[in-house]
């Protein structure tokens, strides 16, 4: 993962934090999709991730909003 | 975003003494230039999109009559399973990835998308990902014949050529999780000073909910095709009810990914139509802060409606009215949307150029598509439905006419920027008029078809059904040949054989990209530009 080289260093490393958190979040739902196998039947584990991904599309967009 | 008072002098000027970069094939291979990036999303978009129609027409040939006529029954499969997952993940897609490319940093200042490298990587997975997509048809047993959804036991049974398809899906899958952290980093930390995000255009906005459905989902396709593979291979049971799985939970777990997907698909396109209704009714969008509100509330409910995709796997009768009223509910904030483009137009200055046409084709059509969506959310009658070609009909209407013409209307929009050349008028609106009487010749027909209950997937069917199918191939064929238009609109452009465009060939066009010349500089937006 190379950041643009245009950009500053302070802003290089908020790009990589930015990114890690998004593909930590990518590797959770591949491994929560998994899990869903063991937790009860099918519609409660999907419940339970779809409930998951609203509160962090809500958190992470709306606390960007001001800015 | 209607008017933006901005400094664009220090960009655009600090530009010209860098516009130099590598020149040949290793340009293109090596590049990290978004606009390079974008170019080859959309071309490569635009090649699969005629592998596609390709294997689309040859279905339409051989349902042109009832009968066996063209190919055999396996084959017949392997072309419906191919054409849907081709034109999902091949054509639609990297079309909207390549308009994001090309537009976002342009239309938030940036100087490129946060990862160039990345970037590059990104797209040039799709290329391998392609060639075993369509390799698969030449393996032992040939290609996937389950349909895209790749539903087991099916799948389970079926050749070698299933696993290239799921290898395919990966890399595919991979790409599209780059791109789309990717294209969330430039937006929340790459806009120009003053862009605050309520001052984004409509269409990066979409992008930004788009990338985050992305990241959510394709990680969950991954992981079924994931269990189906190791079910294959590997002794697991995930899916076989014999070692104490569930084919159903295959389907739960792929709707959870399959219908954000379908909204992955269709929210780009809101927004390439939120840009160009503004401009051609020289008039700021009617409630801009409704719009970015409607498409997140889209985003979100579409979470919650999977399961009406699979009415008739047995659910409680509470799951069922439950998945019937939330997908009802997305009616909701679509509507808001159409409110807000018709308003848009009310009493606006209207032009009708090809990119306003396409957008007006667009309005008529998805919202006819959204219509017999919401026919289908109704349990009792989605009960009757589905698995009929009444569901071809929807999702064409909500895919062609909404994505495919959306992006169509963002080409010509867009073209006289990313060229320098404005695109033939005359040419362009040949393109849309045909492209919108053939379409419903095809499309429409599918509807009769659908309730007089056809079902999906076949090559042969009862007599009854002749007559449509036959007007529907030959709608088909008509829609495919006008497809040419645009290649060689595309190729007059590129060659640079019309009138030069001006940096803002649009009167009413009022976002960042018009401050730039046309063609952009190669380096764009070195020094941020000021946006009050």
């Amino acid at each position: 993962m190379a950041a643009n080289n245009n950009a500053s260093p302070v802003q290089r490393r908020a790009n990589v934090r930015t990114a890690l958190v998004l593909a930590s979040v990518a590797v959770a739902f591949f491994i929560g999709i998994l899990a869903t196998r063991f937790i009860g039947d099918g519609q409660t584990g999907m419940t339970v991730l779809g409930a998951t991904v609203m509160f962090f599309l809500i958190f992470a967009i709306g606390r960007n909003l001001r800015k | 975003m209607s008017s933006i008072p901005h400094d664009h002098a220090a960009g655009a000027g600090h530009d010209h003494g860098h516009d130099h970069h590598p020149s040949g094939l290793m340009r293109w291979v090596t590049t990290t230039n978004h606009k390079d990036i974008g170019t080859l999303y959309l071309l490569f978009s635009l090649t699969m999109f005629f592998v596609g129609g390709v294997m689309a027409l040859t279905i339409r040939a051989e349902l042109f009559m009832p009968g066996m006529q063209i190919v055999h029954p396996e084959f017949f499969n392997s072309l419906t399973t191919l054409h849907g997952l081709i034109m999902i993940f091949g054509a639609i897609m990297p079309a909207a990835v390549g308009f994001a490319n090309w537009m976002i940093p342009l239309m938030i200042g940036a100087p490129d998308m946060a990862f160039a490298r990345m970037n590059n990587w990104s797209f040039w997975l799709l290329p391998p990902a392609a060639i075993m997509l369509i390799g698969s048809f030449f393996v032992p047993g040939g290609a996937a014949a389950g349909g895209w959804t790749l539903y087991p036991p099916l799948s389970v049974q079926a050749g070698m050529g299933l696993d290239l398809t799921i290898f395919a899906i990966h890399i595919m899958g991979a790409s599209s999780i780059m791109g789309s952290i990717n294209i969330i980093t430039t937006i929340l930390n790459m806009r120009a000073p003053g862009m605050t995000l309520m001052k984004m255009p409509l269409f990066v906005w979409t992008w930004l909910i788009t990338a985050y459905l992305l990241i959510a989902v394709m990680p969950v396709l991954a992981g079924a095709v994931t269990m189906l593979l190791t079910d294959r291979h590997f002794g697991t049971t995930f899916f076989n009810a014999a070692g104490g799985g569930d084919p159903v939970l295959f389907q739960h777990v792929f709707w959870f990914f399959g219908h954000p997907e379908v909204y992955i698909m269709i929210l780009p396109s809101f927004g390439i139509i939120s840009e160009i209704i503004p401009t051609f009714a020289r008039k700021p969008l009617f409630g801009y802060a409704s719009m970015v509100y409607a498409v997140a509330s889209i985003a979100i409910l579409s979470f919650i409606v999977w399961a009406h995709h699979m009415f008739t796997v047995g659910m409680p009768a509470a799951g069922l009215l439950f998945f019937m009223y939330a997908t009802m509910l997305i009616a909701v904030p679509t509507g808001v949307k159409v409110f807000n483009w018709l308003a848009t137009m009310w009493r606006g200055s209207m032009t009708f150029e090809t990119p306003m046409l396409f957008a007006v084709g667009f309005l008529f059509l998805f919202t006819m598509g959204g219509f017999t969506g919401l026919v289908l959310a109704l349990t009792p009658i989605d009960i009757q439905l589905q698995d009929t070609y009444y569901v071809v009909a929807h999702f064409h209407y909500v895919l062609v006419a909404g994505s495919l013409f959306a992006f169509f209307g963002g080409a010509y929009y867009w073209l006289p920027k990313w060229t320098g050349t404005m695109y033939d008028e005359k040419l362009g609106q040949w393109h849309f008029w045909s492209s919108m009487v053939f379409f419903n010749i095809t499309f429409f027909p599918m509807h009769f078809l659908g309730v007089a209950g056809m079902p999906r997937r076949i090559p042969d069917y009862a007599l009854q059904f002749a007559d449509w199918n036959m007007i529907a191939s030959v709608g088909a064929f008509g829609f495919g040949a006008t497809q040419l238009i645009f290649v060689w609109v595309l190729v007059k452009c590129i060659t640079h054989s019309g009138a030069k465009a001006s940096a803002k060939p649009w009167e009413g066009a009022d976002t960042l990209e018009w401050t730039l010349p046309s063609p952009p500089p190669y380096h764009s937006f070195e020094t941020p530009p000021v946006v009050r």
